[in-house]
């Protein structure tokens, strides 16, 4: 059950979406919010007021307008009184020019409804029409007797979907998508797990990812930007429109005006100690999906061993193609791919983490061989991947990059609505972020592992980036910005997904890895396919 | 590439008043960087383009101000071969991670 409880009237422009596309108005009635082009040039056409026959008395604006008969709710852009006291409804539509001014199914279904509310409230409506303000055109609305039935019948089935435990499937091979503005929440060329033919591309979000790392800094807001200063010097100013994420290593001050502006746009921070540990998230109250999040908790506590399956063999899958392309150690790869297949079979959780264990036991005993060059030195310091405390520099750069990634994946999660805490693999007792942790696992090897890889293979890493303090090896200042540069690089770097056969940023990747888990918890899709790279 | 890609803008205004000339750089300043007094640099998409139009609209006296914006391109293509500064120049915002 989706959007407004039972008894809740429906805003009609709900049921205008549901005519488009059922899935359109399903992901919106869950919360899910896009910003387009096209949305906010309808915002700005209604504010437009060069309608030649407007400007006369008695045109009313923005009018609400409610029919309990039919259980909808809407808002009227304009509503002109003539002088016989009847209404004639006008609809502004910022179609581009390049398109026909023509009515579409889901506009007569709009304002058919607006019209019928009308006169329930005791109007008498001589006239409706929709003006296309990019054409300069005002067109007749049909509101024939069939008219009406389909009007009426389009909120008979919004209802019903709204009301359906699983979410619609998109639509296939739709132009429809191609104009669409929740294309990207919604994947429906995705859904289907296959390579995807024709490619929609959703435009970069255009936005920066900051991370403040200067001890002592305080990053503010003042005039719609985003301030950084340290000790009276500006480290940074840019626009908050401009920022798509705010990691805070260790000890920066972030003001509370700062913070509640990032979350009132929806921009997740996410705080971490200066040795690189997650210690917390402030996401905003306004989160999509609530429905499919009660899912996700009923699924986690009853285990959903097909997700915790494909996570592992991804996560071991990758890993083994890792130490192939970077390594010297074919037995090891050979066991760790062995591991992958058995895992893939495995019956019970207990033997998927087994496997999972096994392999790690031989991806980070040979792990040294991946270290060439500058690096060569590191090969002796590395006795065996050691959490906590981190006791040489390749353990503590791995800490802070599966923080870093940790991050990364928590935003993907958190902005498809879904729980961080309640998870497939992980198990949610330990107060961990069990769902995060779980989607990380596919991306450790080829996000972290091949950062940390990389860092210390070209020189930008080195043992003097790090420092020991009673026995514990930390970053440096230098070090911390180093591989913080070079882990963005890499997320914002783009491959080849296997599954879909497209070229994406790792970044975008999570967050397309994020919506299957979604698609699998509110019924889109069955199942869900981890990443393995080739 | 998309339709829905940023480009970069140049915005240069001329306003009389001086109340309406402060609200128009506050505007700006929230999307952009200042380049000159009243030349700003703004990185945008289509949607926030709209809006920032939309809200410079409301802002000025159409009969007796001006408002200039000069789409640069693809932002893509990058900022810094297109910006020739002489003179004293101030910093634009950058692309990528901003690692402070």
């Amino acid at each position: 059950m989706n959007g407004a409880r039972d008894g809740d009237p429906l805003p009609i422009s709900l049921v205008t979406h549901h005519v488009f596309c059922p899935r359109r108005a399903w992901l919106e009635a869950a919360g899910e919010k896009t910003d387009t082009a096209q949305m906010a040039a309808g915002t700005a056409a209604h504010r437009a007021t060069d309608d030649p026959s407007t400007g006369r008395e008695g045109v009313l604006r923005g009018v609400e307008v409610v029919s309990e008969r039919l259980g909808v709710v809407g808002r009227c852009d304009t509503v002109e009184i003539a002088p016989d006291g009847t209404a004639v409804i006008v609809e502004y539509k910022a179609t581009p020019v390049r398109r026909r001014a023509e009515l579409t199914e889901a506009m007569k279904v709009q304002v058919n409804l607006q019209a019928a509310a009308l006169e329930e409230m005791g109007y008498i409506v001589s006239g409706q029409y929709v003006y296309f303000t990019g054409h300069r055109l005002r067109v007749p609305v049909p509101r024939t007797a069939a008219d009406r039935r389909v009007a009426e019948a389009a909120v008979r089935a919004t209802v019903s979907t709204l009301a359906a435990r699983d979410a619609p499937a998109p639509l296939e091979d739709d132009p429809r998508c191609m104009a669409c503005s929740h294309v990207g929440v919604c994947l429906p060329d995705e859904r289907k797990l296959e390579p995807v033919r024709r490619r929609i591309v959703v435009a970069d979000p255009d936005t920066q990812v900051l991370h403040l790392t200067t001890p002592g800094s305080r990053a503010s807001t003042r005039s719609g930007r985003l301030l950084v200063h340290h000790q009276g010097e500006s480290l940074a100013s840019i626009p908050l429109e401009r920022v798509q994420a705010v990691v805070v290593h260790g000890n920066v001050d972030l003001s509370g005006g700062l913070l509640r502006e990032l979350l009132w746009r929806g921009v997740p921070v996410v705080f971490t100690t200066g040795t690189g540990r997650v210690v917390g998230w402030a996401t905003g109250a306004s989160s999509p999906n609530g429905a499919s999040r009660v899912r996700q908790h009923v699924a986690s506590a009853e285990g959903r061993l097909d997700l915790a399956r494909e996570f592992v063999v991804a996560k071991i899958s990758n890993q083994a193609t890792l130490l192939r392309r970077l390594g010297g150690a074919p037995e090891a790869v050979a066991a760790i791919r062995a591991a992958a297949r058995a895992a893939q079979g495995a019956g019970s959780l207990t033997e998927v983490l087994g496997f999972e264990g096994e392999a790690a036991a031989q991806y980070f005993a040979a792990f040294p061989t991946m270290l060439k060059g500058p690096a060569l030195g590191l090969r002796t310091t590395f006795a065996s991947r050691s959490r906590r405390p981190a006791g040489d520099p390749l353990n503590a750069a791995l800490n802070y990059a599966y923080a870093l990634l940790l991050g990364d994946v928590l935003r993907a999660v958190l902005t498809a609505g879904l729980d961080p805490h309640a998870g497939f693999l992980h198990s949610s007792n330990r107060n961990k972020p069990a769902l995060a942790l779980d989607l990380c696992e596919e991306f450790r090897a080829p996000v972290a592992d091949s950062t940390v890889v990389g860092a210390f293979n070209n020189g930008e890493l080195s043992t003097s980036d790090f420092t020991s303090v009673l026995g514990i090896t930390i970053l440096r200042p230098g070090g911390k910005k180093a591989l913080i540069a070079a882990y963005e690089r890499r997320a914002s770097g783009t491959f080849r997904h296997p599954t879909f056969d497209y070229t994406v940023t790792w970044r975008r990747a999570m967050e397309i890895q994020a919506r299957l888990v979604l698609g699998v918890l509110d019924g889109t899709q069955l199942c869900y396919r981890g990443i393995r790279v080739r | 590439m998309s339709r829905g890609d940023a480009h970069h803008y140049l915005v240069a205004y001329d306003i009389v008043d001086d109340r309406r000339r402060d609200r128009v750089a506050k505007r700006l300043q929230a999307s952009g960087d200042r380049l000159q007094y009243s030349v700003f640099w703004v990185r945008a998409n289509p949607a926030r383009l709209i809006r920032l139009q939309a809200s410079l609209q409301s802002l000025i006296n159409q009969a007796e101000d001006s408002v200039l914006i000069c789409d640069l391109g693809p932002a893509s293509t990058g900022s810094s071969g297109r910006l020739t500064c002489i003179g004293r120049s101030r910093s634009v915002s950058g692309e990528n991670a901003l690692i402070v």
